[in-house]
């Protein structure tokens, strides 16, 4: 096979457990598309972590949406999160109750929609798209993530020996900020590929055995140290930070992003609209362990029962891309057992 | 299911609600896409239907009954797409081809079409002229005369532009429904996506070059009959749903070989562009057929005449499900859902 | 995070826009986030945006299976069948 399966095998035969966590929805994809965690010894545990940004789009952020769209204010969003169960319905059952919510490819879809409200969802690789939303005078609901943040939380509470960073996200924010990020465990930023993502591992096991907590750039042809400084400029132009609720962990300080034209803040403009809403979700939902990595999808006793792909009782189970559950039903579940 | 009105941990205002249940009291779109919800929506159903002792084969793509020497098939469809004129044809291209195409993969020689059409007020009179041309070549080419049909016009607004339907007859002496067993051979009779690539890509305004890929399949599956097991034209839900669908019919596994799966580079480029699987992309006039191994060869060489992309890829095996061998691991194909949504991040 | 592939750039058009071509499939895409686009380039596109310049051979390395390996196998089978 790989050259670099032979060499993981031959360095993880006299190493313990070690746990490798990802943060990207793309890495998540790319493993379970190749089935890389059965080609794995089984000491090498690739966990995934918070990496999808439709999953860890908190509940209230979600029913804010529904709320406009059920209001008559016409909305646009990316592909997965017209799916996404609210507390109470979805954009999808609002859209088929009549709503006006499009669901576009590419925010130059909508520009000239200037009624429109974008529900703006990703990490920083989207960000740039949502500025120039902002530069184009459309309102945004922004519920964008930060990940760095997240990471240093999950490093220490789920025993974590190294991480892959993610690929395009460190495209826009450069390398030097994992540089920075302060945390004791070695990382590798890595492409897409699953010859890449195999070398990541591999790299990152190197790393683990002689204690090194550097950053390697694997990413290189498009990984530059100060990433793209044209988008990152527009970003902090037309953006501020704002502490963010991540379903499943909770409030993460800075993790979030909010408009610095208030005119153009769906979440101030609208604010009327929002105040009797009373977001909670299914006690029994294991999506926030899950975004965690704390706990496998097929641990929790909903999955592949009450909470599938046509009835998802929560956002892991609805990003049939990206989220954790969904993958797990799509692409494993019984070759697991 | 017991409702949970009990305070828990995660519960902040003690009032979580019960589990949701999609409102099943309205038919969604998702239902009508080729997928496992449409498998759902009409076995629900399917069983207020009394059951026929004297046909046969009645969930696949055609039923079946003898008639003396030789079997009856017998096959329906209906055509709603949007947009109805795109590269490489037009609705009336997809409901001749789509109905001819269910008789000959159980091995029918197709004899009459019915075509039944629902209009929508305001539909320019060219438009429907120029379907209506586009059968009648067909039907000219194919030789197989469309005998009878229905025309109705509905208001602006009630449907969209047209929906044709087309029902059709066709003879076998040896229906194609043998059963699959461990050591057959899985083929398929050409590149696979390309119709539902270029569906999707005018919807994301990808341009592409790339025509829909619906043709007429009778003479090709002619042409193999007699060393065939089955054939099955991939519709709607793609690769994934056909392979499915037989596996579960016939209580068997298939090892599908990622690498030999034959994709037009548009189809892979699209594929990746969007992040959706090819196996979920619907094809048009491309089939998966099954043959003993000992004739897999020769099915393949003929099938190559035909498109230069046929090829074998893979083989049935004992078990159940549909796995896909990649480049690294395995994994499980199922059925898609609903519709085919790109990825956003 | 995020699903982005590279294209070449085969028309640049105004206002930011440009055409690039990923492996036959065509698309408008906004330039705003890359300096001096030009003609020939390869660019790195994510939900319909460039974000990132890319090295030819980089770009054709990471999606070899895209832009070479298939083009070349079905040229050879072509020449194969023809003859």
């Amino acid at each position: 096979m790989n050259e670099y399966v032979d060499k993981i095998k031959k360095i993880a035969s006299d190493m313990g457990e070690v746990r490798i966590m990802e943060v990207c929805g793309g890495h998540t994809n790319t493993i379970m598309q190749y089935g890389i965690r059965d080609i794995l010894p089984n000491n090498i545990k690739l966990i995934s972590g918070p990496g999808c940004p439709v999953c860890v789009t908190s509940q209230y952020d979600i029913d804010c949406m529904i709320e406009l769209a059920l209001q008559g204010i016409p909305v646009a969003t990316y592909g997965d999160m017209i799916n996404v169960p609210g507390t109470k319905t979805s954009l999808r059952d609002a859209q088929a109750k009549g709503a006006d919510v499009k669901m576009m490819y590419s925010i130059d879809q909508m520009l000239d929609d200037k009624d429109r409200v974008f529900f703006a969802v990703g990490f920083e690789t989207t960000t740039p798209m949502t500025a120039r939303a902002y530069k184009n005078g459309i309102k945004v609901f922004n519920a964008h993530k930060v990940i760095p943040p997240a990471m240093k939380i999950l490093t220490s509470e789920m025993k974590i020996g190294g991480f892959i960073d993610p690929g395009h996200v460190s495209t826009i924010i450069g390398s030097e900020i994992w540089d920075n990020l302060d945390i004791p465990v070695p990382q590798v930023i890595s492409g897409f590929k699953p010859e890449a993502l195999i070398r990541a591992t591999y790299l990152l096991l190197e790393m683990i055995k002689k204690g090194e907590n550097k950053v390697i750039n694997d990413y290189h042809e498009v990984v530059f140290p100060k990433g793209n400084p044209i988008a990152v400029k527009q970003i902090k132009e037309t953006m501020k930070p704002m502490d963010a609720e991540w379903r499943g962990i909770g409030v993460i300080p800075n993790s979030g992003l909010a408009a610095r034209d208030e005119a153009l803040d769906a979440r101030i403009v609208y604010k009327e609209l929002f105040k009797d809403i009373k977001s909670t979700e299914n006690p029994d939902c294991r999506c926030g362990e899950i975004v965690r990595g704390m706990v496998e999808p097929k641990e929790c006793k909903l999955f592949g029962k009450e909470c599938n792909p046509q009835n998802p009782q929560g956002a892991c189970m609805v990003s049939e891309s990206e989220g954790a559950c969904a993958i797990a039903f799509k692409y494993g579940k019984s070759l697991s057992e | 299911m017991a409702k949970k009105k009990e305070k828990k941990e995660n519960c902040l205002t003690g009032n979580c609600p019960d589990l949701q249940q999609p409102d099943e009291s309205m038919v969604k779109l998702s239902e009508g896409s080729g997928g496992r919800d449409m498998q759902i929506l009409i076995d629900s159903f399917r069983d207020k239907l009394p059951a026929s002792k004297e046909w046969s084969n009645c969930g696949d793509d055609s039923a079946t009954i003898k008639l003396g020497n030789e079997n009856l098939v017998f096959t329906t469809d209906s055509y709603v797409v949007t947009p109805i004129f795109f590269k490489g044809g037009n609705i009336g291209k997809l409901a001749f081809c789509g109905t001819v195409n269910d008789l000959a993969v159980m091995g029918a020689k197709p004899i009459g079409l019915s075509l039944g059409l629902v209009i929508e007020e305001g539909l320019p009179k060219s438009e429907l002229s120029q379907i209506m041309k586009t059968i009648g070549e067909l039907s000219r080419e194919t030789k197989i005369p469309v005998v009878t049909g229905d025309t109705k016009v509905m208001e602006r607004g009630a449907i969209d532009k047209i929906v044709i339907n087309t029902s059709g007859v066709g003879l076998t002496d040896k229906v194609l429904d043998i059963k699959l067993k461990p050591g057959d051979k899985i083929i398929v009779s050409g590149g696979i996506g390309e119709h539902g690539t270029s569906l999707l890509a005018k919807r994301f305004e990808l341009e592409t070059d790339l025509p829909t890929d619906s043709k007429p399949l009778h003479e090709e599956i002619e042409a193999i009959k007699e060393k065939i097991k089955r054939a099955r034209d991939i519709t709607r839900g793609g690769l994934a749903a056909t392979l499915n669908e037989l596996v579960e019919k016939d209580g068997v596994r298939f090892l599908i070989n990622e690498e030999d799966v034959p994709m037009k580079d548009e189809v892979a480029a699209l594929t990746q562009i969007l992040g959706v699987e090819v196996y979920n992309l619907a094809c048009e006039g491309t089939f998966a057929c099954f043959a003993d191994k000992k004739n897999a060869d020769e099915v393949l060489k003929k099938l190559k005449k035909f498109n230069k992309m046929a090829a074998i890829i893979g083989e049935v095996q004992k078990g159940s499900d549909v796995i896909v061998q990649t480049r690294f691991g395995q994994k499980i194909l199922s059925t898609p859902l609903g519709e085919v949504v790109p990825r956003i991040c | 995070m995020c699903l982005a592939i590279p294209g070449k750039i085969t028309e640049i058009k105004k206002d930011k826009q440009a055409t690039v071509d990923f492996g036959g499939v065509k698309r408008s895409v906004d330039t705003t986030f890359i300096e001096d686009p030009a003609v020939g380039e390869w660019v790195l596109i994510h939900v319909g945006c460039a974000i990132q310049k890319v090295e030819e051979a980089a770009a054709k390395e990471t999606y070899r299976l895209l832009y070479e390996i298939r083009k070349e196998d079905l040229e050879n089978e072509l020449k194969e069948s023809d003859e």
